[in-house]
């Protein structure tokens, strides 16, 4: 107590020195950035750090494990079901996103246009992006479902041009196709809307302007809409990756990683081997060995994009 | 702090106003007031004072008292259990100095002896004067007589002559407010009223201070004879200990016994210990007699050879000589040194009805080497006075496991009906033990003196009894006491507190299961000790009712809080595996399957509450005892709680139109019946998705009832077999009968495809009956009457070949409280309780203890019968294997599953699938 109001007093009457150290610049920098660079150690890095770490180690689950250099990956490169993952999440990712931005940005172009209730449609365009995923991946999983498939129910009963059931998730491609399905369903409001916005930037002058000298519909769209909206594309196109490569919920509530691992994604069966069946070690390695693609993707679609000259043509450096 | 520190100094000032140089304070307090003989911590006292008479304690007390301030007796220091240790809040008032011989009268046969007075000094006057004083003990050189009395000491010659108690005959004693009584009495009758003595005697100075005592002297005996005896068994003890009543009647004065753990170590590790006899026996026993003249030495020696030639006695030497009877206690006295040898241990001195001694010494025996592996316990005593000497210790443990043999000594005690102090007294350290001995009556009554004595509680407080506040309220101090013996009671004996708190509903729901009478093993339940529990989420309702309603009678019989987290079955092993590894979170999980024994080195070991739940219900099932124990031991390190089984179940009508009155027990008729169900267009349906309960049933069942089998005992990968190859051929046969999409189908699907009717039949556990008997939907619950179930058929294997998902209950050792989980188990396991929620369950659990076979469950509902032997003939994942990490990551990587559901759906060849199998397991099966 009497320290504390010693200590209170003293600043009270020499002011100087605490007061000169506020005013130095470098020193307010690191007092201010603290908390979050401790917040960014604690959540991010230090997890980050911890699975790279258990990677190379052969951890298991209750046992600490020790360091065993590449052999998780060594392993991995020899296990048929390893790259029968990578391949299917590159599928995944590279179909979902083609599918996504090409049906987002025409959604995106149709809302830009003036239509009644606009606001209204612009907000449910959002509830699939809304709706926690595990929700609708038991949506999915209920349309998929091999009895009692609505989609099947109504090819059968309301328009009878079937006499079996839809088999969606019981072969290896079309089970495929349906997660990719769910998952652009799931995927394209972000697009859309993300897009919509950054259409939305863009001055109309510069369509009064080109429509002035001449410029169809499509020469609008090639020169003034796909350049002006190659930042926010870029952007939006990382972020959509991202999320795309390292999905998780959907497959692992419909199809688990079945049939046959067929639909098995890397976030899956890194959770597989690592969480139930105990194998850390393995499990870590194969998350771990999702970051170099999706390093390369984030630098393909963040500093490619972001060029100028793919902005705004061959000739225009 | 401050007020009472101020109260001290006042206190110290007035006395030594008063008393002037009898008080030493501070540094002056020598080194021998600080503590006893106990062991407890020393401690330094406000002030030692030590007056020289009566006048000089009488005048201390009432300054003492007149302060508030506690005082603390101390006599010669050499008690055992801490009651002559004065805190830091207290004076010690010392008798040191209040020494000498007042009177010897040979008329009346008394001498009158100040209380500080060492108890060698008090014989050596007794002696000197031609009487004999028979007190006797080790401690002879430093006790002092009044300590002697506050302990009602025993010794050596009780069997003769009695306890301290029985020397006395008048008292002189300063009450706690300073008022001295003096009852001098010399008369060895006086029945005037209350015979206020024994109030004092015994009672460790926490009623009165004893300064001036009569004693009663006795004829100095002629000449002493001793024997040392060889015996049989303790059938000879006894008879030997009658002949020695009968024939030597008053001349007995010392029955000694020991048991030959003690003998040996005696005679062969004790330096300077003579071994009198040649020959190795099964009890030891020092017989002493005095005689009047030298004729009873004849007549000592005649008698012994009477039962030499009676062959009770098997060898015996007679002393010749005083200095063969030093050699003979010298035997017995040894004890000392015996601990001295052990190192750290502990001693107790019980008393027990003497025809019980052996059988206790046997179970206390037994009871401390299996819970305490390597504990060694010397038996001996007064065998004559029903007195025990125990020496017990863990060599090379520190600190010894106190706690732990303390509860086993003491509760076997208790169950035996004898007292945990025969002589050395209660003091500090056996407070807690007292309500083993003594009923909640007499401790209550034992507080209503001491608050008549001593209502301010400062005479020597907090010893014997525990303390109380003191307020008006009559009943406080009772109640404190009450609860103290009630934690106590169930604390030590569970089994006795489950019997207390049953419910009429309990008792008739667990009539029929068959209970063996086995004694509940004793926990000693921690300080302030709380659970909490993981297990899975209900299945049926009732499963958390009922187990939420026996955790909370749990918390009310012993007052230990549960909290009981539930836990979605797919999120369980993640949480159990977070526990494991961060050795934080829940005491007690009940966990799946794998988890103790990929965790086994995380978790306390419960081979003490296996073993009794064991004997009492009828032993555990195969895979209760594989899952239980560690791998190839009999070390348990789980409670297999229950088991989820998943038979066939079908619908009788549709198999019936199929052509099967009865289900098919063998794999053609099975593979006919699942083709004529398909032709009937109500096909079945068994799960080959990535469905961690159903598909592993299913994938499991069919391999293993081929003969096909993932891993051999030694964990050599042996799935490619032609067993296996044989199974999937049948697998894919079977699967063309199937419904449509089973290869993708989850846990929940076959459920729901055949509540809606479009399979026929499916594997699964009793829910899915119980969803057609409770569904709202009147046109499904009406079906219920038409859903059956019946074993999996058995292939060429010849055995059932079924899974069973079991839950098994582990005690993490971060946990603090291992005894309170222990008993926690212990209890949901007891009839009283489990037979309620497994009768809730209504067959959805199935037990893992043999005698639940006969709960009235299983004959509530015919239908669900069959579940009874889930446990009873399930096997494991891993089977034939041990269950290690690598079993379990295969089972978890669904290796067995896509395996099956690759040839099923024309993926993959047999052959291949296998060989892929093979591969994946042995990714895991390393070398």
């Amino acid at each position: 107590m009497t320290s504390v109001a010693e200590s209170l007093t003293k600043t009270s009457v020499q002011p100087g020195p605490i007061a000169r150290l506020l005013d130095w610049k470098p020193f307010l920098i690191v007092i201010c950035l603290l908390p979050a660079v401790g917040l960014l150690m604690a959540f991010l890095t230090y997890p980050l750090g911890l699975g790279i770490w258990l990677a190379f180690t052969d951890t298991k689950i209750g046992r600490s494990g020790i360091f065993i250099g590449l052999e998780n990956f060594t392993s991995l490169a020899h296990d048929p079901i390893f790259w029968l993952s990578v391949f299917n999440t590159i599928f995944y990712t590279a179909l979902a996103t083609v599918l996504k931005f090409s049906l987002g940005l025409w959604l995106a172009l149709l809302l830009n246009e003036y239509m009644p209730f606009k606001a209204l449609i612009r907000a449910i365009v959002l509830v699939p992006w809304i709706v926690p995923t595990v929700l609708s991946a038991m949506a999915f999983w209920w349309i998929y479902d091999p009895q009692f498939s609505i989609i099947s129910y109504f090819f059968k009963e309301v328009v009878p041009v079937r006499e079996n059931n839809f088999d969606f998730l019981g072969t290896n491609w079309p089970a495929r196709f349906s997660l990719i399905a769910a998952n652009v369903w799931r995927g394209i409001p972000f697009v859309a809307i993300s897009l919509l916005a950054g259409l939305q930037t863009i001055s109309p002058s510069l369509y009064e302007a080109a429509m002035l000298d001449g410029a169809t519909t499509w020469h609008r769209f090639r020169y003034v809409t796909v350049p002006m909206l190659m930042p926010v594309l870029s952007v939006v196109l990382t972020f959509s990756v991202i999320f795309t490569f390292t999905d998780f919920q959907l497959v692992y509530a419909i199809t688990r990683g079945g049939p046959n691992n067929a639909t098995h994604l890397m976030a899956t069966l890194a959770f597989q081997r690592g969480i139930p069946g105990g194998q850390l070690g393995e499990g870590a390695a194969i998350a771990v060995a999702m970051i170099p693609f999706l390093v390369a993707a984030t630098l393909i679609s963040y500093f490619g994009l972001a060029r100028r000259k793919w902005q705004q043509g061959e000739d225009s450096d | 702090m401050s007020v009472e520190f101020d109260a001290g100094e006042g206190c110290l000032a007035a006395l030594r106003a008063q008393l002037g140089d009898m008080v030493l304070a501070g540094a002056e307090i020598p080194a021998r007031n600080l503590s006893d003989w106990s062991g407890a911590s020393p401690s330094r006292p406000l002030a030692v004072i030590r007056p020289s008479d009566t006048a000089g304690v009488a005048a201390a007390v009432k300054i003492a008292h007149a302060h508030h301030i506690s005082i603390v007796p101390q006599g010669g220091l050499t008690g055992l259990c801490g009651g002559a240790r004065a805190d830091e809040r207290s004076i010690a008032l010392s008798l040191e100095r209040l020494t000498g011989i007042e009177e010897i009268d040979p008329s009346s046969a008394t001498m009158i002896v100040r209380a500080g007075t060492p108890l060698e000094a008090v014989q050596r006057a007794a002696d000197e004067a031609g009487f004999f004083c028979p007190l006797d003990l080790g401690a002879r050189g430093s006790c002092a007589i009044g300590g002697n009395l506050s302990t009602n000491a025993g010794g050596n010659r009780v069997i003769r002559y009695g306890m301290a108690r029985d020397m006395v005959l008048g008292l002189e004693v300063v009450l706690p407010d300073g008022t001295v009584v003096t009852s001098l009495n010399k008369m060895l009758k006086n029945n005037a009223g209350y015979d206020l003595k024994h109030l004092f005697i015994g009672s460790e100075g926490t009623l009165g201070i004893i300064t001036r005592i009569v004693l009663r002297l006795f004829p100095k005996p002629a000449c002493t004879m001793a024997a040392m005896c060889g015996l049989a068994d303790y059938a000879s003890v006894l008879k030997l200990l009658n002949a020695a009543r009968g024939k030597l009647g008053p001349l007995l004065s010392a029955f000694e016994v020991m048991w030959p753990d003690y003998w040996d170590i005696a005679t062969k590790k004790i330096a300077g210990v003579r071994n009198p006899l040649s020959s190795e026996h099964g009890f030891y026993v020092l017989v002493e007699a005095q005689g009047s003249d030298e004729s009873d030495r004849a007549r000592f020696q005649g008698w012994l050879e009477s039962l030499v030639e009676s062959e009770i006695i098997e060898d015996g030497a007679v002393a010749q000589s005083l200095s063969d009877i030093a050699a003979f206690w010298g035997v017995r006295d040894a004890s000392g040194e015996v601990g001295k040898f052990l190192g750290p241990h502990l001693s107790f001195d019980i008393g027990l009805p003497v025809g019980e001694m052996d059988r206790y010494a046997a179970a206390c025996r037994a009871m401390l080497q299996t819970r305490l592996p390597g504990c060694v316990a010397l038996f001996f005593g007064h065998i004559g006075d029903g007195n025990m000497h125990i020496v017990a210790c863990v060599p090379g443990r520190t600190p010894q496991p106190k706690a732990d043999i303390e509860s086993i000594v003491y509760g076997l005690v208790r169950e035996f009906g004898g007292t945990v102090s025969a002589e050395h007294g209660i003091g500090t350290l056996k407070k807690k033990w007292l309500a083993h001995a003594r009923s909640e009556e007499e401790i209550h009554l034992m507080h209503i003196i001491k608050r008549a004595i001593d209502p301010s509680n400062l005479l020597n407080p907090g010893k014997v009894l525990c303390e109380f506040t003191n307020n008006k309220d009559d009943t406080q101090g009772g109640d404190a006491m009450t609860k103290f013996t009630r934690r106590e009671t169930i604390g030590i004996g569970i089994g006795i507190g489950a019997a207390a708190a049953l419910s009429p509903l309990g008792r008739s729901a667990f009539a029929a299961v068959p209970v063996a009478n086995v004694p509940a093993p004793k926990f000693a339940i921690e300080e302030g000790a709380e659970l909490r529990v993981l297990r899975p989420a209900k299945f049926v309702p009732a499963d958390e009712e009922y187990f939420n309603s026996n955790t909370k009678k749990f918390t009310e019989a012993t007052g230990i809080n549960v909290k009981v987290d539930y836990q979605a079955w797919e999120d369980l092993r993640p949480q159990t595996a977070v526990t494991a590894n961060t050795g934080a979170g829940p005491d007690v999980v009940l966990g799946w399957t794998d988890d103790p024994h990929l965790y086994s080195d995380k978790l306390v070991e419960l081979t003490d509450v296996a073993d009794y739940l064991g004997k009492k219900y009828g032993g555990w099932y195969d895979l209760s005892q594989l899952y239980g124990k560690k791998f190839g031991t009999d070390t348990w390190i789980a409670i297999p709680f229950g088991g989820t089984g998943a038979p066939a179940v079908y619908r009788k009508s549709w198999v019936g139109e199929a052509g099967f009155d009865k289900f098919p027990t063998d794999l053609d008729g099975f593979l006919k019946l699942c083709q004529g169900l398909k032709k009937l267009g109500h096909p079945a349906g068994f799960t080959l998705g990535h469905a961690v309960g159903d598909a592993n049933s299913f994938c499991h069942w069919l391999v293993w009832t081929h003969g096909g089998f993932m891993i051999d005992e030694s964990q050599k990968v042996t799935i490619n077999s032609k067993e296996t190859i044989a199974a999937l051929k049948y697998g894919k046969a079977l699967y063309e009968t199937f419904a449509p999409g089973t290869q993708s189908w989850l846990d929940s699907n076959n459920n729901k495809a055949m509540l809606a009717g479009e399979i026929s039949m499916t594997q699964n556990g009793v829910s899915l009956y119980n969803a057609f008997k409770k569904s709202e939907d009147p046109n499904v619950s009406k079906l219920a009457d038409d859903v059956f179930h019946a074993p999996m058929p058995i292939g060429p294997v010849g055995r059932p070949t079924t899974t069973a998902l079991v839950v098994n209950a582990m005690i993490f050792s971060h946990t603090e409280y291992p005894n309170a989980a222990k008993a926690y188990l212990t209890y949901m396991m007891e009839a009283e309780q489990y037979d309620t929620w497994l009768t809730a369950s209504s067959g959805y659990w199935a037990q893992p203890l043999a005698a639940y076979a006969e709960s009235a469950v299983w004959t509530s509902d015919p239908k669900i019968t069959l579940y009874r032997d889930t446990m009873k003939n399930a096997l494991w994942l891993a089977y034939k294997g041990p269950i290690t990490e690598a079993s379990a990551a295969v089972v978890a990587d669904y290796v067995m599953v896509d395996m099956v559901s690759s040839v099923a759906t024309g993926a993959a060849t047999p052959e291949d699938a296998a060989a892929e199998a093979e591969r994946r397991a042995k990714r895991y099966f390393k070398g």
